[in-house]
């Protein structure tokens, strides 16, 4: 599993930013808190450095040796940071993720599938559309809600932003029912549109990969969300001699392809 | 007498009007305790959300997030209704 590792100027902001890059939830994510409040040497801003990856599932992946710069922290990164500190570090520790909610066991499948059919169900109802919905399940984990019906165009929206708020909302009525349970990951497509984006932005990306292979020099792409940039991220990670960063922040946020 | 003035306003944009509704109540505890208000003025309709104190925190999400999330929603579904519209949360 891959670590990414951002920096932030409050603790709880950096693991957000970290959760929203890996385009998962708190639960399943693992921090490792390599600089906290770590001053910088021209300003007074402070960092937050924190690496974070997808939880494994399994024993031996927690085992994987650390990978990535820890040392090698530059004031460059400061700078990037913004705001002020609304955290002291005391208070940053007491919040260091203590795991419980991925050793539950997983909500019956089928009741994840009755949960999610009747939020999209209502929902198409509430917009008018029509439309069918089907599940897959690559892992016990993890779920695919497939919505294939005409004119759903709305609800994926420029750069799929309804579609990612869709995604965020379907998540709470599940939340709110797995009491003592967890829930899979879910994505969802409507109308074969994440399908064709994944491959068309993966292609990009291993094309631009290559070219910073061969020229040796870094590429920075446009701004994208952090779905977006994790599949770049991933994209990459298969190739060798290079490597991925997201810098700048928020809607800015984008991904830095270089030499490694 | 306001609840009906209002269940009228929702035809100005019943389908941002519907989807609003039904997000709001797939995330709250108290479904019933939902109230929304519609006013239109100057070509902008105002959607104004009430629900239980306790719901509070769940609509609005940290730092107003999931807020933020329903309005993107609202204003997607909006433009089948060929209007423009403001969702506010209110207090109590």
């Amino acid at each position: 599993m891959e670590w990414i590792e951002v920096t932030g100027t409050s603790l709880e902001e950096t693991k957000e930013h970290a959760l929203k890059m890996l385009g998962i939830e708190k639960e399943d994510a693992e921090f490792e808190i390599s600089e906290e409040g770590k001053q910088g040497l021209f300003n007074r801003k402070i960092t937050f450095r924190v690496r974070a990856r997808i939880k494994p599932k399994t024993a031996a992946g927690r085992q994987q040796p650390k990978r990535g710069r820890r040392a090698n922290n530059s004031s460059k990164e400061n700078s990037r940071a913004k705001g002020a500190q609304r955290q002291r570090p005391q208070r940053a520790e007491k919040n260091q993720p203590t795991e419980k909610r991925r050793d539950r066991e997983l909500m019956e499948k089928s009741k994840q599938e009755q949960i999610l059919t009747d939020f999209f169900e209502g929902l198409l109802h509430a917009w008018g559309l029509k439309g069918s919905i089907k599940f897959n399940w690559p892992k016990d984990y993890v779920c695919d809600v497939i919505i294939e019906g005409e004119e759903l165009g709305d609800l994926v929206g420029e750069n799929a932003q309804i579609l990612t708020a869709i995604e965020t909302i379907a998540r709470i009525p599940l939340k709110k029912q797995a009491i003592e349970t967890r829930y899979a990951q879910f994505y969802v497509d409507i109308d074969g549109y994440r399908q064709k984006r994944t491959e068309a932005l993966k292609e990009f990306a291993l094309k631009l990969g290559k070219e910073v292979q061969e020229s040796g020099k870094a590429k920075i792409l446009e701004p994208m969300n952090n779905r977006d940039r994790k599949m770049v991220h991933d994209a990459i990670s298969e190739l060798d001699g290079v490597t991925t960063e997201s810098e700048g922040e928020r809607e800015d946020r984008r991904v830095k392809i270089f030499p490694s | 007498m306001k609840k009906e003035q209002s269940q009228k306003m929702s035809e100005v944009a019943p389908t941002a009007y519907a989807v609003l509704e039904f997000v709001v109540k797939a995330l709250v505890n108290e479904p019933d305790a939902v109230n929304i208000e519609v006013t239109e003025e100057a070509n902008t309709v105002y959607m104004d959300v009430m629900v239980a104190d306790d719901d509070r925190g769940r609509v609005i999400g940290r730092r107003g997030r999931t807020a933020n999330t329903i309005r993107t929603l609202v204003n997607s579904a909006s433009l089948k209704d060929d209007k423009v519209v403001e969702v506010d949360f209110l207090d109590g």
